[in-house]
């Protein structure tokens, strides 16, 4: 290799890296929904909703809570990181890459294993009765409601956090 | 039979054993077992029982195992977490009184958005059932029932929250999954799904949930019959202090109600008497992890309100 090429393989390999470096982390909503706060706090105002799957930048990390921005859904604030991953979630057969990242540990794939098949299965083989467990899955006090309980209460809003 | 081969036998029998004690161990001992298994292969090599490849082909399995447990998504948590839960109130009258509902979903949800894993899959729910036996139920994701035998312990808000925050703590420590035996889970999480969301054929759905049954009914029956370890539950319990004290609850209310229901419990009996262990030695071990801790001290006017609306809520119950 000549010496000029040498020069502009590092340097290509050196912007490569700089690029990366600059690039923020991604990650991915692992929950069926949560939401995007102007804080890093349950008490903080919700400025959007991001689904199962949805990927999002993080340009910071504080206290359990990151700061994400969605292109896609013109959203940024905070959401809880016990809402994301760092896998990709792939909700969908077909992509190309799913086999050789699958194997690196990467994605997790949405649906394999135990999914909704699975469930209507076992719940027809044992005859189970899945009202009152989706009755369950409903209820679901606003953050108004909770906060309103713990001020009333002379507890710490925003969950101590 | 000649001695070469005799000792080949006793090689691959010894490998054998170790694998199926490997296979029987629950997925919580994943750690302890990672290091405890390696030590004894290194062990049985160094004996000459086994050889080097022996060795590092019951090393990868005992790693690819280990791996498995992490590899439950949270979606498949949630799943498992209906499923036990469904089971359990297949046999278990719900207590349906919206009130009641009410007050442990909004109690509960402020707990929950206080400890170290406010959102799962699915979200917390709580739901009180109809039954004079003092027991409660975390199922994996957040689904969390209470009889109202339990509930009767608590004196006050604060003491209903410590029933909640030990539940929650459950949850958050993902306990119920550790129950799960490991191997069950090396072909429903590792082995399928190389696709997303693929419908299965006849074959592998019918396998599938056949691990799926088993795999909720080793939680299940931890739950009711043979209960976490003695840890687990101090594990639960010091996660629950944490809880209590972020919110702003007194912890020392958990100590109160082990009190409480060390009176109620009949010892032999068929409920959290069987699956908890001994009230005295979990009041032992808060007072010592509180050690000086100083009790919040809400004004007159807090505690009544708090009083007021655990009274609305629960007198009936």
């Amino acid at each position: 290799m000549s010496l000029s090429r040498f020069c502009l393989v590092a340097l290509l390999a050196l912007s490569a890296a700089a690029a990366s470096a600059a690039s923020p982390k991604q990650m991915s909503v692992v929950v069926k929904t949560t939401q995007v706060r102007s804080t890093p706090s349950y008490l903080g105002s919700v400025l959007g909703t991001i689904v199962y799957g949805d990927r999002v930048d993080v340009l910071e990390v504080q206290q359990g809570w990151a700061r994400v921005s969605s292109a896609s859904k013109h959203l940024s604030g905070w959401t809880n990181l016990s809402a994301l991953t760092e896998k990709t979630i792939v909700l969908s057969s077909g992509s190309e890459n799913v086999n050789q990242s699958a194997s690196s540990g990467e994605v997790a794939l949405a649906g394999k294993g135990f999914n909704e098949q699975i469930e209507s299965q076992y719940k027809q083989d044992g005859k189970l009765d899945y009202t009152w467990v989706d009755r369950m899955g409903q209820i679901a006090p606003t953050q108004d409601a909770v906060s309103a309980f713990l001020a009333s209460g002379g507890l710490n809003e925003g969950g101590g956090q | 039979m000649s001695g070469t081969s005799s000792s080949r036998v006793l090689r691959a029998s010894l490998g054998l054993i170790l694998l199926a004690l490997l296979s029987l161990l629950p997925l919580g001992a994943q750690g302890l077992f990672g290091q405890f298994g390696q030590a004894a292969t290194g062990a049985l090599q160094g004996a000459g029982v086994i050889n080097q490849d022996q060795k590092q082909a019951i090393d990868q399995s005992a790693q690819a195992v280990a791996k498995s447990f992490e590899d439950i998504t949270p979606e498949q948590e949630y799943y498992i977490g209906r499923a036990v839960a469904a089971s359990l109130l297949s046999t278990r009258k719900p207590f349906d009184a919206q009130a009641v509902t009410d007050y442990l979903n909004l109690l509960g949800t402020s707990l929950a958005l206080a400890s170290d894993k406010p959102e799962t899959f699915g979200g917390y729910h709580f739901l009180a059932i109809d039954s004079d036996e003092i027991n409660a139920f975390a199922a994996p994701g957040g689904l969390i029932l209470v009889t109202r035998g339990l509930l009767r312990c608590a004196q006050n808000e604060d003491e209903v929250a410590a029933i909640l925050a030990h539940e929650i703590s459950h949850v958050v420590k993902q306990h119920g999954l550790k129950a799960i035996k490991k191997d069950r889970l090396t072909k429903a999480v590792i082995g399928v799904g190389t696709t997303a969301a693929q419908v299965l054929g006849p074959k592998e759905l019918q396998e599938q949930t056949s691990i799926f049954k088993d795999s909720v009914g080793d939680i299940t029956s931890t739950l009711v019959n043979s209960g976490y370890s003695r840890d687990t539950e101090y594990e639960a319990d010091a996660t629950a202090l944490g809880i209590l004290k972020r919110v702003g609850y007194d912890p020392r209310a958990l100590e109160a109600l082990l009190k409480v229901m060390k009176t109620k419990l009949k010892p032999g009996g068929n409920d959290f008497a069987k699956t908890h262990p001994d009230p005295n030695e979990r009041i032992k071990r808060i007072e010592k992890a509180l050690g000086g801790y100083k009790s919040p001290n809400p004004p007159p006017g807090v505690l009544a309100a708090r009083q007021a609306r655990f009274q609305a809520a629960l007198a009936g119950i």
